[in-house]
Order: structure tokens, then sequence, then C-alpha cells
């Protein structure tokens, strides 16, 4: 028996199947494969079943896995105790985001690469339902997520740190009525009640910015037709400046690159937009927790 | 009157042609507020039986919906003799909801 079987067997179940399993770890399909028949070979017995629907796990399969993860986990440590003697962060940290929350990541991971050469980074951009899901199955280690006010479910494991928390703001495009009003009489007395009719431009479903801005409309008795939904920032704003609608965005949102529109500050606040900054605790990885305090301290929290 | 449900199919011919004022409900089915108007129009349209209350699904009759510029959920649309008297966005309480019907049609103003 090897631990690079006990890897891959654990790779294959995560990800529910041996292509995606192979792409997670750097192997190919045939060798993934090769390795955890030699394993059932030398066992005597089938530990996956290779379903229509997938791979999943055999009874005994399932009984093997628990210890396979256990042995996994306490390698990983005993790596990560020698690291600390010899003073080097080595390994892998894998960082996912969404689109919305990503845009501070690049200058902090460069930050971080040139700090800890060693380290190999990956970053990849996904829904927040799929950066839940990674977190919870491991197959990533760290994540930049919104989080919204009613509480995105995370599992137990997951940490969870606030490393930006702004006001939203209302976005139209120039020479709008609605906001060379409010412009015209000293930039307040607009609020969400005054997009009542408009046409609204709104963040794709599953994000925390749609749900909040939801349970937001809803409070004030209408919900905006969503006619435009995009899950990019830059697509929200170039809606907007062509005149297809109003919308709503994180205030920082107004520094990125892209046409001229304009922005108001809206009377009745809404609940604010927070960035959590997620990562697994178990089992310890010494690059992983060398990158959540870089990110921690690089993105302000 | 019971509350019956128009379609793009026939909303000329049951709203725009109807010999009483019509009130037309547009909502859909992922509005919360919506939810909390249908009790309200269905005791509106028991209590003014000289309007006649249609309800519309938003999201299975675009045409309707973009040819009376519906942006909100939901949005009541008031017709009279085929003309569009007036609009109102959003739930609202059923006392007040009574009071801006019994105004548009007494006093219609072309909203749309």
């Amino acid at each position: 028996m090897e631990l690079r079987q006990l890897e891959y067997l654990a790779a294959v179940v995560s990800h529910g199947s041996f292509g995606r399993a192979a792409q997670e770890i750097y192997v190919t399909q045939s060798a993934l494969s090769q390795q955890i028949s030699r394993l059932e070979d030398e066992l005597g017995l089938t530990l996956l079943h290779r379903g229509p629907k997938g791979v999943e796990p055999t009874p005994a399969g399932l009984e093997f896995l628990n210890h396979a993860r256990a042995i996994l986990g306490r390698v990983s440590e005993a790596r990560a105790v020698v690291d600390d003697h010899i003073g080097a962060i080595r390994g892998v940290a894998r960082v996912t985001a969404t689109a919305y929350d990503s845009r501070a990541l690049p200058e902090a991971l460069a930050a971080f690469h040139r700090a800890h050469p060693q380290v190999q980074l990956s970053f990849q951009h996904a829904s927040a339902p799929q950066i839940v899901e990674q977190l919870a199955t491991g197959s990533a280690d760290v994540a930049l997520l919104a989080v919204d006010a009613s509480g995105t479910k995370l599992p137990a494991h997951i940490a969870q740190l606030t490393v930006a928390e702004e006001p939203l703001c209302l976005l139209t495009a120039r020479g709008d009525p609605l906001s060379s009003s409010a412009v015209d009489t000293g930039a307040g007395g607009l609020t969400i009640e005054d997009l009542r009719g408009r046409s609204v431009i709104m963040p794709g479903r599953a994000t925390a910015l749609r749900s909040l801005l939801d349970e937001a409309f809803a409070q004030v008795g209408f919900s905006p037709l969503p006619r435009f939904e995009t899950n990019h920032p830059e697509m929200i704003r170039e809606l907007v400046s062509a005149g297809l609608g109003v919308s709503i965005i994180p205030r920082s949102w107004l520094a990125d690159y892209g046409p001229a529109v304009t922005s108001v500050e809206l009377s009745q606040p809404l609940p604010s937009y927070r960035i959590a900054l997620l990562s697994t605790t178990q089992p310890r990885i010494p690059a992983r927790d060398r990158l959540v305090e870089h990110l921690r301290i690089a993105l302000g929290a | 009157m019971h509350v019956q449900s128009v379609t793009d199919e026939d909303f000329a011919a049951r709203v725009l042609e109807s010999d009483r004022p019509v009130v037309v409900d547009f909502w859909a089915a992922w509005c919360p507020p919506c939810r909390l108007m249908n009790p309200v129009i269905e005791e509106l349209a028991l209590e003014h039986p000289e309007l006649a209350f249609f309800t519309i699904d938003a999201d299975a009759n675009h045409q309707t919906v973009i040819s009376n510029s519906v942006m909100s959920m939901p949005t009541f649309l008031v017709f009279k003799d085929g003309r569009e008297v007036a609009r109102l966005v959003g739930s609202r309480p059923k006392r007040r909801m009574a009071a801006e019907l019994e105004e548009a049609v007494a006093h219609p103003a072309l909203t749309g």
C-alpha cells in the first residue's frame, strides 16, 4: 500500500469522478485509475463503484476512506512539523474567489509569491456555491467571498474573517434624470424606492449581492424584473453606461476601469457588502496558514 | 367576481376591449411582495364588481410585459376604454389600494 494510492482514492471520492480528480492533483486519469485498481487488488475487494452517475465508494470503500483520510491528515501534520524546524514554507495553496470579490487578489498573491517562492499558488474563479463546495471537500484552501447577512451556510471547519465591509451605492448612466435630481438637491433624498418601475441591472443569482438586493427590494414592496443579470462587475457598469438600466454596487467598484457612469449615495443606506476571507482549518497546512495571514494583512482585515 | 388570469394571447380581447374598467396585476412566482398582494386582489375583486380584475404571469407573457413597459413586480395597471389610466408599482395596504383604484376610475389620467 502506498500513500499516493490513498491520496488518489480520497481525491476521486471528493470529486466524484476520475477525470476531475486527475485534473485536480495533476496526474493522468490512467495513472489514477491504475493505482486505485492496484490498491483494490491488494485489498481483495472493490473500493469504488463506477456507476452511470459517477464514482461512489462501496460500504467497504467508505470505511477504508475514513482511515485513509486520517492517515493523510497525520502525514501532512508530520510534514508541517518538519517544515517548521527548517523554517521553510512549501506546498500548495489553492485560492478561489468570485469575479465580484477577486479584484484585490492579484497584487496580494504576487507579493506572497515573492515572499514564499516555494509555495505553489493556484487561483480559480468560481460561483459562490461552488466555492463553499470546494472548501467543504478540500479542493480549495482559501477563498474570498461576499457573505450575506442572513448567513451563507458554511461547514463548521471553515474559518471566516471579514476583510472588507463597504456601503452600496446607486449607479446610473450619465445624465440620467434620477441622479441629476439627486445631485441638484444636494446628493440625497434617493432611496431604492425611487427605482420603482425602473429597469434595474441585477447581480447574478446565487451571489451575496443579489440576496442582499432581493431582500432590500422586497422590504420596500417590489422586486425589479431581472431582465439583465450578470456575474461580471464590468458588465454591470457597461449595461448601466449604455442606458439599459440602473444598478446598485459596492462603492469600491467605482474605482475599476470602465465607461463613464454616475454614482449616487443612497439616503437610506442598505446593509453593507461584506467580503470574508474563508479558509479550511483541517488538516494543518503551513502554506495555507501563511497565505491566510498574508491576505489578512494585505486585504486590510 | 373572481380574479382570472390573462396571457399574451387574450390580453387585447379581455383587457383592452373590456366594457368595464380593468385592473391587471403583473406578478411573478419569485417575487415575495407579489405573494403578499394575492389575497388583497382577491378581496378587492369581490368588493368591486364594477371593476374587472385580471392577473398576468410576467415570466410567461413577455410580450405584454414589454409592450406595457413593466419593470417591477408587482405592477398594477388600470385600463379604461383600452387606455392605461393608472400605474401602481409595488405592494401596498388594501385600503390604500382601494382608494387609488377608485381615484383612477373616477379621475382617469393617462399614464402609459
